[in-house]
């Protein structure tokens, strides 16, 4: 508490102790990869013929796969993404609670699950395609091809699309029907308005679920191995762990960094200058009345994309392990849940809290200068877990032995487990808290500081409550993604601390999807029950997420 | 008195050794059983940390003379050899180890030794297959296989070890001409072994090229499977490609004698047969027993002349070929 009230502290010196605060985040989070591109550049290269190889027969394929891979993805994703998010918002029609709730869940399944899950059904040799083939006499196959661009992109948005949605109901629940009742005052028609209006006032959390999107998409490793489609993170693999070449993989992994603070760029540029306010109402927000025959395709529509994103995927699943369960197998895995959990928390506590810290220090500070130092401590998201693990392992290893063995290698371990989790996260706890920072309005600020108010009671009696619902659902996402999460914790993880991931990993990397279904399993159920009471708390506050 | 004391030093010094720090990227559930024997047998227990290889090599260059580990466990020959030239591994003296693991299974300056051997060979079809078609590797860039050959991704070791076994035997030229001819005729790229069996089951393809343990596992499910092992080259020098699951002490490892003991017990008898038997692997030491299902699949040659450190020096290579003729 005490370390909250001195970053807040101390208005006289222009926010200082923000400043200070955000560069010391900014820091931690840059400098282990500031560390890796030094190596890239001036580290010795054993053999220089492997990073012209690369640039050669690697390079070219990669850009092109990633590209394709990154926009096909956002392009299904946005799809999903909005009809969801339009038709939960503004119409009615049969089973919405419901349909809501199957809307947000498939991001419980990490995408190397969704990729094996998808691979193994369409793949030839499978019961499903033997069906076709011998029922049928229809090769699908021949048709549609999984491994392959297109079919990793649809699997993707499969995963994805829940944060477009997540976001996009968030910013139209936001819009209250009072802003119908006006435009159409003022002339325009619903569908007008929702195109005009609607859709441009949710700019800036279209283009947050576009970040989200573009990175996940960019750092993915697991998925895209299991669809063997070669991408920069494959790439930065390969010619690290096969190849030996440690300074071609950071050069790649620089490459990617770069694209990344671009995406940042063009996300600050475009949202920086809104402000958006707007009255909550607890009016239903139902504008536009869909006939029966209308209320039937959306409940189709809706719940055909809960067959293909969460139904198929986790009644695979369940058909997996309905071959392996026994009480013996469940007790096996409750230790790793145990360390699920024990590293989701810890990492979502702390996130959650340092993305609270930074987004209202720069909101204070009110300046474009802090808001995009600020925007860089988000970087980490787009870039591959391994790579993360790898930079902040050789700083941090560094560190330790400056500092000398003073610290046990288990509790190290351990904190740069978590330091490297917040570096991928933080930009997820950052969206919903930013986004929610936006709805008050800077003369609340202004009002609050006028009568005297230091900014530590600014952010505990005005900040927090009101953005009470965005600080719950970063804490959840966080939670899930740490669950999900493979290479990272794969790497850091203290002695004795195996995950559910970890165990899908071993298993899955020697083709055994059944094993590792039970550890997968877990992993889906606890982001289930974490989904929701996301909503559950969020119908407590009687505030949307 | 004497004897006294005597006895308090060695207890002092098992106590100080009773623990034994592994980083493996053998699996858990594939060296927990081994484990688990030898602390029954001597008391000494195990801290094991499992990732792949890459991951803990980098490791351990971070972690330098301060790292807590002492031994470390591979699935394959190219990426002991890594370690060994990353200075990382111990050169270990022991006549145990020197008489039960043959020559090529084992760093030519002892930092390594293998400990189970992998045989990557050929799987086809009983269905469309005779067994006469079959001869080679390089046979399988023939045309004749159009269409019918399924592979594993090249991103996996074993792959890239093949191909630089292949490098070495045939040349570069051959070789590249070997995998070309491969891709011509390839059907399908799959992430693991047991996907591309059973698209042979499924009638996707025909033959493939697989670790034998992949084939066992799914002979254990199903014993009458559509499909047979084939061990190609028999009849040239360069005989079934095998790789060996190994490992080597580590440099700044604080227990070497304990961990030299450990990799002598593993070389040896029971620990060997258990070793190899979990995966339906071979024993790298001639001398053991082979799992009976294992041994039903028969004898085969491989090349004696060629060391595993040469796979792992070649593996740059390997991948440099396999991306030059689009082998994904």
């Amino acid at each position: 508490m005490k370390f909250i009230t001195n970053s807040f502290g101390g208005l006289n010196n222009k926010h200082s102790t923000q400043k200070v605060f955000i560069l010391a985040i900014c820091t931690l989070i840059m400098l282990p990869f500031m560390a890796l591109i030094y190596k890239a550049i001036f580290g010795f290269e054993a053999d220089p013929t492997v990073w012209d190889h690369a640039l050669k027969n690697v390079v070219p394929s990669v850009i092109y796969n990633t590209f394709m891979l990154a926009v096909l993805t956002l392009l299904f994703s946005l799809t999903l993404g909005l009809i969801a998010a339009w038709l939960c918002s503004f119409t009615n029609f049969k089973y919405k609670k419901l349909l809501h709730f199957l809307s947000i869940v498939p991001l419980i399944f990490p995408l190397y699950v969704l990729a094996f899950i998808y691979v193994g059904l369409f793949e030839y040799s499978s019961g499903f395609m033997e069906f076709f083939r011998e029922s049928l006499d229809i090769n699908l196959h021949s048709y549609f091809k999984i491994k392959s661009i297109l079919g990793s992109s649809l699997i993707f948005s499969f995963g994805l699309f829940p944060y477009v949605y997540l976001m996009l109901k968030q910013s139209f629940d936001n819009q209250g029907p009072q802003l119908f009742q006006v435009s159409r005052s003022l002339g325009l028609s619903k569908i007008q308005t929702f195109f005009k209006i609607s859709i441009p006032m949710a700019r800036p959390w279209i283009l947050a679920a576009t970040t989200i999107i573009l990175m996940e998409t960019l750092a993915d490793f697991g998925a895209v191995s299991v669809f063997n489609v070669d991408t920069f993170t494959t790439a930065i693999y390969q010619s690290w762990t096969g190849m030996y070449s440690l300074s071609t993989a950071t050069k790649l992994s620089t490459f990617l960094i770069v694209v990344a603070i671009f995406i940042l760029l063009i996300e600050v540029k475009y949202t920086e200058k809104q402000k958006y306010t707007s009255k909550k109402s607890n009016k239903s927000n139902n504008i536009f009345i869909l006939s029966k025959s209308q209320q039937l395709i959306a409940s189709v529509w809706l719940l055909i994309t809960a067959l293909l994103t969460f139904i198929i995927p986790i009644t695979q699943l369940l058909l997996w392990v309905r071959n392996l369960i026994t009480i013996e197998q469940i007790e096996k895995n409750i230790p790793y849940l145990l360390n699920s959990i024990k590293i989701a928390l810890t990492t979502a506590i702390i996130t959650t809290i340092v993305a609270l810290l930074v987004c209202a220090g720069a909101k204070l500070i009110n300046s474009k200068f802090w808001t995009r130092v600020n925007k860089a401590s988000t970087l980490g998201y787009a870039i591959p877990g391994s790579i993360i693990a790898v930079a902040v392992f050789s700083l941090f290893t560094q560190i330790k032995s400056i500092l000398g063995p003073s610290i046990d290698q288990n509790t190290f371990l351990y904190i740069i487990l978590i330091v490297g989790l917040m570096t991928r996260f933080l930009s997820l706890a950052f969206k919903s808290i930013e986004s929610a920072l936006k709805k008050i309005s800077n003369n609340t600020d202004k009002a609050a500081r006028s009568m005297g108010a230091r900014p530590i009671e600014i952010l505990h009696k005005i900040y927090i409550p009101i953005i009470k619902g965005g600080i719950s659902s970063a804490f959840i996402m966080i939670f899930i993604e740490v669950m999900k999460e493979m290479p990272m914790t794969l790497m850091l993880r203290p002695f004795g601390h195996d995950t559910l991931s970890v165990k899908v990993y071993e298993f899955t990397s020697e083709g055994e999807w059944e094993k590792a279904s039970i550890a997968g399993l877990m992993i889906v159920l606890t982001g289930m029950i974490s989904v929701a009471l996301l909503i559950f708390s969020s119908r407590q506050k009687r505030e949307r997420i | 008195m004497k004897t006294i004391i005597f006895l308090l030093l060695v207890s002092a010094l098992s106590i100080q050794a009773s623990e034994l720090t592994i980083y493996t990227s053998r699996k858990e559930h594939l060296i927990k059983p081994i484990l688990d024997l030898y602390t029954k047998e001597t008391g000494v227990k195990f801290k094991y940390t499992t990732n792949k290889d890459g991951a803990l090599i980098e490791r351990l260059k971070a972690e330098g003379s301060s790292t807590p580990a002492d031994l470390l466990f591979t699935v394959d020959g190219g990426n002991l050899w890594f370690a060994s030239t990353q200075n990382l591994l111990e050169p270990i003296s022991s006549k145990t180890l020197e008489e039960n693991i043959p020559s090529n299974f084992k760093d030519p300056k002892n930092q390594w030794f293998g400990l189970s051997l992998r045989a990557r060979t050929i799987v086809y079809s009983t269905k469309r297959v005779k067994e006469s078609e079959l001869s080679t590797y390089q046979d399988l860039a023939d045309k004749k296989w159009k269409g019918r050959l399924c592979l594993r991704t090249s991103k996996k070791v074993y792959n890239q070890s093949l191909v630089a076994e292949l490098i070495d035997t045939l040349g570069k030229e051959e070789a590249k001409r070997v995998v070309a001819g491969w891709v011509a005729n390839n059907v399908e790229i799959f992430s693991n072994d047991t996907a591309a069996i059973k698209a042979i089951i499924a009638g996707q393809c025909d033959v493939t090229i697989v670790n034998t343990y992949y084939f066992g596992r799914l002979l254990k499910e199903n014993k009458d499977l559509p499909v047979k092992i084939f061990w190609p080259n028999q009849k040239t020098k360069l005989g079934v490609h095998i790789n060996v699951s190994g490992a080597g002490v580590l440099k700044y490892s604080k227990h070497k004698k304990e961990a030299t003991k450990f990799l002598e017990w593993l070389s040896s008898g029971k620990a060997q047969e258990l070793f190899a038997s979990v995966n339906m692997e071979y024993p790298a030491n001639p001398n053991v027993n082979l799992d009976p299902l294992v041994k039903s699949w028969g004898s085969f040659k491989s090349d004696k002349e060629f060391n595993l450190s040469k796979a792992g020096m070649l593996q740059k290579d390997a991948i440099k070929l396999m991306h030059e003729v689009h082998y994904k």
